[in-house]
């Protein structure tokens, strides 16, 4: 299974040569892209839509669509090489790119508008762009290093929505290379700001920069009529023509073992992106933990509230509980983040904790409170016969039964909570789930980040499953 | 020792209507009696059982406890509960305890007994009880009997200065009854200050100093064994006592169903199992009321059973009147011959209410 994924599924050639070709094909574009519109008004393809570059060039690659249509610089030629694909044709139409900016954002863009007009006036720009679009080596350029960092004063937070070079793509965590990451970095050091980027999806940059949570939106944004109804856009800093891209013929592709050492190297080795991997899983890891914590904790809330004696506290809890089962945990995050939370200092992870805590809190407290009613008013009585309090007889007769009842639905929704923090990367965490795309992103194989990510996952989940019924048996038989 | 006066409870039923469940209970209990509660269910025996240790605190009324009301705002239930131990009719055992742990947990946690302590002395009580054997079982694995007996071990464990025991049998099965009862008998005989709520006639009997009889919230007769079961003062103790059944029509006018009182009273007689008097109390019934005594309404007529004396017995009775009606001029007494030969005895007798013939089937 691993080696048929790692060596590509065979698909014979279709042609495809020019835009004329287009009728019949099966063609591949970024969701929301100008593509996207476009494509969306024939009736004469079947059309692919993906979130990412990266799944549509693992589309095309697998033989699944014909030809992907992108902008000419959504990868550079050695990339395009080493993925096995090629650039056949350039489209007609071209789009400025430029940053975007909330419409409040005013003294922002005028500030990076006197940066643009700066450097064309010095030549700066010109150099910039050679290096980035002018490549045809094999070798990757690198942003220089002289260019100064400031850490002190309000950082400009960017939202990156793209993840491929030349443009704008990470060769470690957080260590972000691209043509229009050098000219963001170098308009923070004009004015003397710290610069963060955050690496969101593709559909999720306007709301990010709506909400609030970032100043500047980037990633080959076309200035459009209809989006400047809505966000205020540098100058351009750039044209962009778009491509269609096929598969390359030929693709030498090694033995399956050969193959799979290959992936290894390339996916884990090089670039030590297996550092990717690492910080991934342990974000996800501190997730867990902590939405695990804090969601026993509300779990216990959610119980009290249950089982008091006011009417209205129920009534609370009801609501409480059935919007939590009546939503999915994706939206419920979505909502948390750019909603409900968008105008706290709460960092992503923060609010991810506090949302899968909720969710976990509403089923397991639910249950908890039925285990503690479950045990019987007669053993509670039997306690308070006896001379305990009303508080001795829940803590030595209760609650040592409710535990005992709900342990194994416990364990489940511990291992389904720590399962559901893979979703994360909608709000720019970059957790194990996101690490494995960021380095797909970059080698442009479509399965073995994936299979590692999944037996990571696999693994834990399971390690996870087995320390909590370890924690059962010894409980039963105390 | 505990001074009851003037205690009621009253309940709000879902209905809104207000339910006096103990009236007026006064009593005093003094150290080494042994007391049983009997009487008909609904009359508020385990109401007035729990309402003594505060599990179901009463409405109104004071409960001395050596001298002090435990009503009062700011006493100590929880050392009240030590002093007044309980076992219940469902046992209560803690679940997820074996029987030995069950019966340590409130020495070790509330007298502070190390566990060896407390397990010695555990283990002496469950030996008392019978149930050293299975120390280390859970309830789980236990019949009723065996429960009930390592729930009365726990309670001991507290040495409480009194013992409530609540129906201690009434969710045994028959051939367990036995096994709890014998525990019970054996700590009366060791001077053990206890309350029982029961409908073991005969247990009730042999074992306690005291008897309550309990009727409609209060109690009703309180004495000795033989006072309430050999001679008792009122009517509806010795009703119960002697297990009486009773049956009651009113044939007040010739529109009386009287097909629907014969079908109601041989039913009376199946139900006591006294399907042999069926026939006798059928035509008895049908002579006096259709035949020897239509002029007299409206006429009382009462069937009554005894399933202690199995005396069966069919009372007419005729108000405001003050001499016999078979007395009256132009009643012809043999035409009684018919009843003579079907009854044992027919009494006839002035009341307070009016004049009463009570045939005996």
């Amino acid at each position: 299974m691993l080696l048929a994924f790692a060596c590509g599924s065979r698909q014979q050639a279709v042609l495809f040569e020019n835009e004329d070709d287009l009728p019949g094909k099966r063609v591949a574009v970024q969701t929301g892209s100008v593509y996207d519109l476009e494509m969306s008004e024939r009736k004469d393809i079947q059309l692919y839509r993906s979130n990412s570059a990266t799944d549509c060039i693992a589309s095309l690659v697998s033989g699944k669509v014909d030809v992907y249509k992108d902008d000419e610089v959504i990868l550079s030629p050695a990339d395009q090489r080493r993925q096995g694909i090629r650039l056949v044709a350039r489209g007609d139409e071209s789009f400025p790119c430029g940053f975007v900016f909330r419409k409040e954002g005013v003294e922002l863009a005028e500030q990076c508008n006197t940066f643009l007009a700066e450097i064309r006036a010095s030549g700066l720009y010109q150099e910039i762009y050679d290096r980035w679009m002018k490549m045809e080596s094999a070798e990757q350029p690198h942003i220089p290093d002289d260019i100064p960092v400031y850490h002190e004063g309000v950082p400009i937070s960017v939202a990156a929505t793209i993840s491929t070079a030349p443009l704008g793509y990470q060769v470690g965590v957080g260590e972000w290379e691209g043509f229009e990451v050098e000219l963001l970095k170098r308009f923070a050091a004009s004015v003397k700001r710290p610069l963060e980027i955050k690496p969101y999806d593709a559909a999720a940059g306007p709301a990010a920069l709506q909400t609030g949570r970032v100043d500047i939106w980037f990633g080959c944004i076309f200035i459009t009529e209809e989006r400047q109804k809505q966000f205020l856009f540098s100058d351009p800093y750039y044209e962009c023509r778009s491509a269609y891209f096929v598969k390359r013929e030929n693709d030498s592709s090694k033995g399956g073992w050969e193959a799979l050492k290959h992936s290894f190297h390339k996916n884990l080795v090089e670039e030590n992106r297996w550092r990717f991997i690492v910080d991934g899983l342990w974000e996800t890891l501190i997730l867990a933990f902590w939405s695990l914590v804090l969601g026993t904790v509300l779990a216990g809330v959610v119980c009290w509230m249950k089982l008091t004696r006011y009417k209205w506290i129920q009534k609370i809890c009801k609501i409480y509980t059935s919007l939590m089962h009546g939503l999915p945990v994706l939206v419920l995050l979505m909502v948390m983040f750019y909603v409900v939370l968008a105008d706290t200092s709460l960092s992503a992870t923060t609010v991810a904790v506090i949302s899968f805590s909720m969710v976990f809190s509403a089923y397991v407290g639910e249950v908890f409170a039925s285990a503690i009613e479950s045990v019987g008013k007669g053993q509670t009585e039997a306690g308070i016969a006896l001379g305990f309090t009303p508080v001795q007889t829940f803590i030595y007769v209760v609650l040592p039964q409710a535990v005992q009842r709900i342990l194994p639905l416990y364990k489940a929704e511990a291992v389904s909570l720590f399962k559901n923090t893979s979703i994360v990367g909608y709000i720019a965490i970059q957790d194990l789930t996101r690490a494995g795309d960021v380095i797909r992103s970059r080698t442009f194989d479509a399965f073995f980040p994936l299979i590692v990510v999944s037996v990571i996952y696999f693994l834990l989940a399971f390690l996870l499953g087995k320390g909590l019924e370890l924690l059962i048996k010894n409980k039963q038989q105390s | 020792m505990i001074e009851v006066r003037h205690l009621a409870k009253s309940f709000t039923t879902p209905s809104g209507k207000q339910l006096h469940v103990l009236r007026d209970v006064n009593c005093t209990i003094n150290k080494g009696e042994v007391i049983s509660i009997i009487g008909p269910s609904g009359t508020g025996k385990s109401t007035f059982l729990r309402a003594l240790n505060l599990m179901d605190p009463p409405t109104s009324g004071e409960i001395l406890l050596d001298g002090r009301n435990i009503l009062e705002k700011g006493y100590p239930l929880n050392l009240l509960h030590q002093r007044m131990g309980m076992v219940f009719q469902s046992f209560n055992l803690f679940e997820h305890l074996s029987i030995l742990d069950n019966v340590t947990l409130a020495p070790m946690k509330l007298l502070h007994k190390s566990q060896k302590e407390a397990e010695e002395e555990a283990l002496q009580l469950l030996r008392k009880v019978g149930m050293a054997e299975k120390a280390h079982d859970f309830p789980a694995n236990l019949s009723g009997g065996q429960k009930q007996r390592a729930a009365i071990a726990r309670a001991l464990a507290m040495h409480p200065e009194v013992i409530l025991f609540d129906e201690p049998t009434s969710a045994l099965d028959p051939t367990m009854v036995g096994e709890v009862l014998s525990v019970i008998r054996q700590l009366a005989t060791e001077g053990m200050t206890m309350l029982i709520v029961t409908h073991e006639m005969r247990f009730a009997r042999d074992v306690s100093t005291r008897i309550f009889f309990m009727y409609e919230g209060v109690i009703h007769e309180d004495g000795t064994p033989q006072q309430i079961f050999e001679a008792p003062h009122r009517s509806a103790t010795k009703t119960f006592v002697q297990r009486i059944h009773k049956l009651l029509f009113e044939v007040d006018g010739p529109d009386f169903d009287f097909f629907g009182m014969y079908s109601k009273l041989g039913r009376f007689c199946i139900k006591y199992n006294i399907a042999g008097k069926m026939e006798a109390v059928d035509q008895i019934a049908h002579k006096m009321t259709e035949e020897l005594l239509p002029d007299y309404r409206p006429l009382t007529v009462r069937l009554t059973h005894s399933e202690q004396s199995e005396v069966t017995a069919l009372d007419f009775m005729i108000e405001n009147l003050t001499s016999s009606p078979f007395d009256a001029a132009g009643f012809d007494r043999s035409s009684l011959d018919v009843i003579r030969a079907k009854s044992k005895e027919i009494i006839e007798e002035p009341t307070s209410r009016g004049y009463r013939i009570k045939v005996l089937v």
